[in-house]
């Protein structure tokens, strides 16, 4: 067995590390992994150590750390901040240590629960002469049963590695948040600068959880004790910073807020899980689609769902109503006939005032829906003698002309 | 420096062997857009289909408009499959120019229509020219309005007949 202990942990370092290894426990703040399982994955226990290292800078903790063999001997080897022990090397560091770790070694669930007697028993200990856990582990089990009791012989088991340790793996819980202190930032730039890691973290979350963000909200904690709210959908979802990043540039160079920010909060909102590997099967095809469903999803950040997508045509008479933009793009297209309408339309008609010198040749009337405020439109195609053809409309509830779209 | 290409001169066969930027303009009556969207449908139909980016793939089309946008049951009566042209319109005639911009630079598009209700300044055309050709796009402005790069080709033309002597 090889575990990597870490002393102190947070819950959110600890979801990340659930990348390395799923066998990951945390004991009242401190983290162990059990990297057995995942050394060949990672193609050594260097390049995994190496990873770990990685993640604890991401997430700012110190560097305090214990690899050993048992995960009952790693908080009695926490003497220094950095001890890494070679594979079946844990032993003899363990045996030279002062009598009074063994208060440490043992079940972490239970060391609170048993510290009044270990520490009695370790104080008898050392006034009948036994310096280091050498001398404790000396004596015979009968000798230590007779002189130190029940508590004796469990702790020689404890050294000895007679005893087998399970601990409660950790599972993740609730949405993934990550805020950011905004109250020093003086522009945009400053703040998008101090975002990338940040989105490293929650990158790193989401690996550990196996999940992909599907939809994230942006809270924006102003001065004026006023919050903004912002909520996002991805049409691809992701695991990467960098294209969350992209994605919040957007939207953060798009948003005014009235009163000095003091806060930004990220919080996935919505996640579906992450299938191992599909990027690595991605065929160009694929390749080419997920490019463009992450620059699709930029642009819609920007300028709004309904104004950016691909055209998906509708029955319905009426020009503007007769497509929708959709995302992602449906290849089974119904058939229209529109004779006498133009290619570009504007959105929304313009006001216009035709002049006599234009000529007007009528095309169609249409019936606006019932329910909606406009009536009835008497479409004609306006030629001017200088210039593009128009499509005009005569709007007979308002009484006004306006041009619909041009065939320039 | 490639001069910006007028449809007046240019038949949509011939517009189709270059990547740049074209300008496409309109003489009273005829239609810009329709001739750009002409010259995409030739290139679909065009056998052997020109070499994409992405082997065996239809490529995406892009149409980027501040005033408003393209009727899509129109272009489907030109033979353009819908699924393949991304509509995006935009609040300003500036955000065509950048959102052009970064659609070209995304090298997702082999077709970038771009009509915007007012010019750009020189550098930002400069740019798209040079992305155009970098990254094998072939970019439509549908604008009547003179842009900065006409400035350049008068000169280039008035500078030929010297040449010639």
């Amino acid at each position: 067995m090889r575990i990597l202990f870490f002393p102190t942990t947070t819950p959110t370092f600890t979801e990340s590390v659930l990348s390395l290894t799923p066998k990951v426990s945390l004991i009242k703040n401190s983290l162990y992994l059990d990297i057995e399982p995942t050394i060949k994955l990672f193609k050594g226990e260097e390049n995994l150590f190496l990873k770990a290292m990685q993640l604890s800078e991401t997430f700012s903790l110190n560097s305090h750390f214990v690899m050993t063999d048992r995960p009952e001997w790693a908080q009695a080897l926490n003497t220094r901040p950095e001890v890494f022990l070679l594979p079946g090397k844990s032993t003899s560091p363990l045996l030279n240590l002062d009598i009074s770790r063994l208060e440490f070694i043992g079940d972490p669930q239970k060391l609170e629960e048993e510290k009044k007697e270990r520490t009695d028993l370790i104080r008898f200990m050392k006034r009948v002469g036994l310096k280091t856990i050498t001398d404790f582990t000396h004596l015979s089990a009968t000798a230590i049963g007779r002189r130190f009791g029940k508590m004796g012989v469990i702790l020689l088991d404890w050294v000895l590695g007679n005893r087998e340790l399970i601990l409660p793996t950790f599972v993740p819980e609730g949405l993934i948040q990550e805020r950011i202190e905004t109250e020093e930032l003086t522009s945009l730039e400053s703040l998008l600068h101090e975002l990338p890691p940040v989105l490293k973290r929650v990158e790193s979350r989401l690996i550990g959880r196996a999940q992909m963000v599907k939809s994230l909200e942006l809270n924006f904690h102003l001065e004026s004790r006023n919050k903004l709210q912002k909520q996002y959908s991805l049409s691809d979802p992701t695991q990467s910073s960098e294209i969350l990043l992209k994605l919040l540039r957007e939207l953060l160079s798009d948003l005014n807020w009235d009163s000095p920010l003091q806060s930004l909060e990220v919080s996935i909102t919505d996640t579906v899980p992450y299938t191992p590997g599909q990027l690595s099967l991605f065929e160009t095809g694929e390749s080419l689609f997920s490019d463009l469903s992450q620059y699709l999803t930029r642009l819609r950040a920007k300028f709004g769902d309904t104004q950016v997508g691909f055209p998906l045509l509708k029955e319905s008479y009426l020009p503007e109503k007769s497509w929708a933009t959709t995302w992602p793009p449906q290849e089974k297209e119904s058939s229209h006939s529109t004779p006498h309408r133009p290619l570009f339309l504007f959105t929304p008609p313009k006001l216009c005032h035709p002049l006599n010198s234009w000529k007007l040749i009528a095309s169609e009337n249409l019936m606006t829906e019932w329910w909606s405020s406009h009536g009835i439109r008497k479409y004609f195609i306006a030629i001017p003698p200088q210039g593009s053809r128009l499509w005009l409309y005569w709007d007979l509830e308002e009484k006004a002309w306006y041009a619909h779209g041009t065939f320039d | 420096m490639r001069p910006v290409l007028s449809s007046h001169f240019m038949s949509p066969e011939a517009l189709q062997s270059f990547y740049g930027v074209a300008q496409v303009t309109s003489l009273p009556g005829g239609s810009k857009t329709h001739l750009a969207f002409e010259c995409l449908s030739v290139s679909l139909k065009a056998d052997p289909p020109a070499p994409t980016h992405y082997e065996g793939q239809t490529p995406y089309f892009i149409f980027i408009s501040d005033e408003g946008t393209i009727y899509p049951p129109a272009l489907k009566v030109l033979g353009i499959p819908l699924s393949r042209v991304l509509t995006v319109k935009t609040e300003t005639s500036d955000q065509v120019w950048k959102t052009g911009l970064e659609a070209i630079q995304t090298g997702l598009f082999s077709f970038v229509f771009l009509r915007p209700s007012k010019t750009c300044p020189t550098a930002s055309l400069r740019k798209l020219q040079l992305w155009a050709e970098r990254k094998k796009s072939k970019v439509f402005v549908l604008s009547n309005h003179s842009l900065p790069h006409w400035t350049i080709k008068k000169k280039i033309s008035a500078s030929l007949p010297s040449r010639a002597k």
